[in-house]
């Protein structure tokens, strides 16, 4: 297969890591290009991610489970701690970018709960921690309420909560979709190529230039950034750039409930952590309610995803000792998200200039992956600037993005001059979550080629029918749009071919 | 929002399947109100115009094909002078100033219009469950459909979805299922039913499993669904033995488990019931809400279609009533609950107290329940206040089949205003 491009800097994965490296490179004189392996963004770790942006007490939350799950005596707390700085910077800067890029996220609250003595000592651990990490590094203080205060802002939380936490200040809330997608266009518009179901195979260097093989051609670099995410194992043995680390995995599964709970709670409510334990209710900017109760299992297959039935009991039950009002009758879908770690030094990022390969960055990051990003970003900047890149700053870099008009969401005066606009934006194709024909085929010209890539994009299927009335009519519109056969739109990944989604 | 134009109407009836259109009919027929009649989708006819058993036996005094069906009752509604608006889905029900009146916004690619109206009636329909919200665990393979979906694809798109098929469930929809399945040209692998009985009447479903040669696995549990990429089958748990066994299949189609689609109620004051998740109502098929009514599968889920088209006409007559003067006077009010494995009792509540009027006979006759799952010989017992008011044995239930409750012959004179009746099953 015969060369498809030349670059400067060549961008393998487009999960969130990936897709913050791309928007964040475009502000400077230099060439680069992003590939993705799935037909969509954001489909390996980072779709099935709470995707919750957080410092304060969420943050406290994870390294309390963390040292709970640790052989006993083991306090993961430490201030020094690099990704704590990172997290901090990124969370920090993620307001203004949302506002640039016009991704649409709330700021909840975070509730957790003690139920009882014991559950009170954590959340005495939990604020303290917190209240360190801010004193230190700057963000909201947390305080402690009791059962009155928590029943006022609150009145749907379990009766058996005797006090809780409360941080109203440390969480931003985003659909990882919205997120990714929102960093590639605007990649896109500054200049950044971006190729799809292009997978990556083998890495070879002569000269001092790289060549990628990919299934669709070959690719020239110079630099390369390992953004591969949960296989960023693989592609940094391709280069021979995995110096001394491997991969670690676990998972959960998760549920989302319907939007006709809309203000049930809305702040996002946690159980004290407790071994293996990770509880929590999330009000979504969408009405509908994420519930995050599910266990860590372990991983034997990184690609296995399959839903596990004994899992629905547990986070029914396990949500309605945080709510009770939350009933099985709610839940409109469910899924798996598998999480990835280094295991050279788990409790680290690795960012770094490959040993064994030159000019061959791996970012394998730990979690939270999402609060970090625009400063892991950054950093991958001073990375590429220490190797000897010549950065110099784009006066035309254009930070601002528009999102797909959101129908749904606007004023009845807004609804009318749209349509008015463009006929196809009174033309409603998903009836639960009110998404036109119009906003459908924006998506399509912004380079949405599946079922699933319009789902994330307009969040027609996404509602209580999940695609039984939209589904076909979507498929239809893809077909005409994109000039193709019905029976070649795929709901995923690319499916044999005389079968539909 | 005060000063925006609202186009005034009498009654605004939302959804143009057999609910809506015999309402409509009904409306025109008797009275001179000024009706508008709103549909989402490009014809009017409702479901029928994708699913195709025989229709219009107890409405229609004939019998259609579905979509014969659909377009005799299009062809009907069009000679009459109710305003048909296709393509306009409605966004929102809400209050229109505080004259009692109703305010509906609509999109259609014509443009976004308001109406203002005194009488709404909600005959929206329903859909199946979705494997989601059955939480049918497995791989999150392309390929998983619902009837509602399938038969779009095949009786409105002309698509095949692919060639081997899988049903899931038993009630009467699955076997509209494997007409369409067949219809499609494709091959059935077999129909699996959780429970040990069938949702439907076992004669016809076993009757077409003989006709058509696929296999019916009965107290048998999905475990898994297979195929990362696309399905390629599912892993079955034998109830009876907890034996595991794996069945292969390209198509997989959950039927069953309607729900109404009452998202237009989500934020309203309209109070939805949580048995059903559709709107509760009184014998007049009054909502909550003073003049909105609802009628056809918006109530519980899906029912036969005549029924529907007749639930239709008695809200037509009861917005009649009420347009020509007459004031719903609550002299009764008594609640009805269900409770498990009964799914629910609709109407839920009955207003109406001369138990000896024929108008009470006559709205008597509408109220049903249904059964969760299939049940032999069991007994229902009607409670009000630890009194017995009505008790009666049946030699079986048909899960998820709708059974009329006889409610006129229910011991009046042991209810009392204002309380609740309760329903229970023992077997
Ligand atoms: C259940 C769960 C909850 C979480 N909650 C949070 C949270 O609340 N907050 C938070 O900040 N973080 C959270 N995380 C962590 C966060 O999701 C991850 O840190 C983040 O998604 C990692 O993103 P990534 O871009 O590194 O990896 P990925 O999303 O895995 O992206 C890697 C991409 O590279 C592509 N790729 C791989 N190999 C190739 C190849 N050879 N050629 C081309 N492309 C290739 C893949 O297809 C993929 O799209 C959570 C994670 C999970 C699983
Ligand atoms: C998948 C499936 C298969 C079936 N198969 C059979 C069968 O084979 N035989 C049989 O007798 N019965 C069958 N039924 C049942 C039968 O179709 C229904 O009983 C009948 O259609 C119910 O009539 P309805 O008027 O209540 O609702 P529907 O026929 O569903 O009509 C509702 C109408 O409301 C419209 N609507 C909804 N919301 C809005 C809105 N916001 N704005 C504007 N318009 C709106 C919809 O577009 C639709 O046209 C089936 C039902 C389903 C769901």
């Amino acid at each position: 297969m015969g060369k498809i491009l030349e670059t400067e800097v060549l961008i393998i994965g487009g999960g969130i890591i990936g897709a913050s490296v791309a928007r964040e490179l475009q502000k400077y004189k230099i060439d680069v290009a992003l590939v993705e392996k799935s037909p969509n963004l954001c489909s390996a770790t980072s779709k099935g991610s709470h995707s919750m942006i957080y410092w304060g007490a969420e943050m406290a939350f994870s390294l309390v489970l963390k040292s709970i799950m640790a052989p006993p005596g083991t306090e993961l707390y430490d201030p020094e701690f690099p990704f704590l700085k990172l997290a901090k910077k990124g969370f920090d800067l993620t307001d203004n970018l949302f506002h640039e890029l016009d991704i649409i996220h709330s700021h909840p609250s975070i509730i957790i709960i003690a139920r009882d003595k014991e559950e009170l000592e954590m959340l005495r651990k939990l604020e303290e921690i917190s209240n360190d990490l801010t004193d230190k590094m700057g963000g909201g203080k947390v305080q402690m309420i009791d059962k009155k205060a928590l029943n006022e802002m609150e009145p749907n939380v379990t009766g058996h909560a005797i006090a809780a936490l409360l941080d109203e200040s440390n969480l931003i809330e985003v659909f990882a979709p919205d997120y990714v997608f929102a960093l590639v266009e605007n990649a896109k518009d500054n200049g950044c190529k971006v190729s799809m179901n292009t997978e990556v195979k083998k890495i070879s260097r002569k000269n001092g230039v790289y060549t990628v093989e990919t299934n669709r051609g070959t690719i020239e670099t110079e630099f390369i950034i390992n953004a591969g995410g949960k296989y960023a194992d693989y592609v940094a043995d391709m280069a021979g750039a995995r110096d001394d680390w491997g991969l670690a995995f676990n998972k959960t599964q998760m549920m989302v409930l319907d939007k006709r709970l809309k203000g049930l709670v809305n702040s996002v409510i946690m159980g004290a952590p407790g071994p293996g334990v990770f509880d929590f209710l999330l009000p979504l900017h969408t009405g509908n309610l994420y519930v995050g109760c599910g266990t860590y299992e372990p991983v034997e297959d990184r690609d296995d995803a399959a839903t596990v039935r004994e899992n629905f009991d547990y986070a029914i039950e396990h949500a309605r000792a945080l709510v009770p009002a939350v009933s099985e009758k709610d839940v409109i879908t469910s899924f798996y998200g598998t999480r990835y770690w280094n295991t050279r030094d788990p409790e680290s990022h690795i960012i770094e200039v490959s040993k064994g390969a030159p000019n061959f960055i791996n970012l394998v990051i730990k979690l939270p992956g999402f609060s970090p990003a625009p400063a892991i970003a950054r950093s991958v900047v001073n990375l590429l600037s220490d190797q000897g890149l010549q950065l110099t700053e784009k006066s035309y870099f254009n930070p601002i993005r528009k999102r797909i008009p959101r129908f749904g969401m606007l004023s009845n005066e807004e609804k009318k001059e749209l349509i008015a606009q463009d006929s196809r934006y009174g033309n409603i194709i998903c009836f639960c979550e009110t998404v036109t024909e119009g906003e459908i085929i924006e998506a399509i010209k912004r380079g949405a080629t599946t079922i699933q890539a319009v789902k994330y994009m307009t969040r027609a299927g996404m509602g209580r029918c999940q695609r039984n009335f939209c589904g076909p009519r979507v498929v239809e519109i893809l077909a005409r749009e994109l000039n193709m056969p019905v029976n070649e739109i795929v709901y995923e990944k690319p499916a044999s071919k005389d079968i539909l989604f | 929002m005060s000063n925006e134009k609202q186009i005034s109407l009498d009654v605004v009836v939302i959804g143009g399947g057999p609910a809506g259109i015999s309402a409509c009919l009904e409306l025109s027929r008797l009275s001179n109100l000024r009706i508008g009649l709103f549909d989402r989708e490009s014809e009017l006819g409702g479901m029928p115009r994708s699913c195709h058993i025989y229709f219009g036996m107890r409405d229609r005094k004939r019998i259609y094909r579905g979509q014969t069906y659909a377009r005799k009752l299009d062809k009907l509604i069009r000679k009459t002078s109710v305003k048909i608006y296709t393509e306009a889905t409605v966004l929102n029900i809400s209050a229109a100033g505080n004259k009692g009146l109703h305010r509906i916004d609509v999109a259609s690619p014509n443009g976004f219009e308001s109406y203002e109206s005194r009488f709404v009636l909600l005959a929206s329909g329903c859909f199946e469950s979705s494997r989601g919200a059955r939480m049918i665990p497995g791989e999150r393979c392309s390929g998983v459909f619902t009837t509602g979906a399938l038969q779009q694809m095949v009786n409105l798109r002309h698509q095949k979805p692919g060639k081997r098929a899988l049903i899931i469930g038993s009630e009467i929809v699955a076997l509209s299922c494997a007409m369409t399945l067949k219809r499609a040209g494709m091959d059935i692998m077999g129909l699996i039913e959780e429970d040990h009985n069938l949702q439907s009447y076992s004669s016809v479903a076993k009757t077409m499993s003989l006709f058509y040669r696929f296999p019916i696995y009965r107290g048998a549990t999905v475990r898994s669904i297979l195929g990362r990429e696309r399905v390629e089958g599912v892993e079955l748990v034998r109830e009876s033995d907890q034996k595991v066994f794996r069945l292969q299949c390209d198509t997989l189609v959950i039927t069953g488990r309607f729900r109404p689609d009452s998202g237009l109620i989500d934020g309203t004051l309209i109070e939805r019931d949580p048995l059903t998740l559709g709107p509760v109502v009184d014998d007049s098929l009054e909502t909550s809400v003073s003049n909105i009514f609802a009628a056809g599968n918006v109530l519980r889920g899906a029912n036969m279609h005549d029924l529907c088209a007749l639930e239709g006409k008695q809200a037509a007559q009861e917005i009649l009533r009420r347009s020509k003067g007459y004031v719903c006077s609550e002299d009764m009010s008594v609640v009805f609950r269900a409770e498990a494995p009964i799914r629910y009792i609709v109407p839920q509540k009955i207003v109406i107290g001369n138990t000896k009027s024929h108008r009470f006979k006559r709205l008597c006759s509408i109220y049903s329940m249904q059964v969760e799952h299939t049940v032999k010989n069991p007994t229902i017992k009607a409670l009000c206040d630890d009194k017995t008011i009505w008790t009666k044995s049946f030699s079986k239930l048909v899960g998820r089949t709708r059974k009329r409750l006889p409610i006129k012959n229910f011991d009046w004179k042991k209810i009392e205003k204002g309380k609740e009746v309760v329903l229970s099953l023992r077997n």
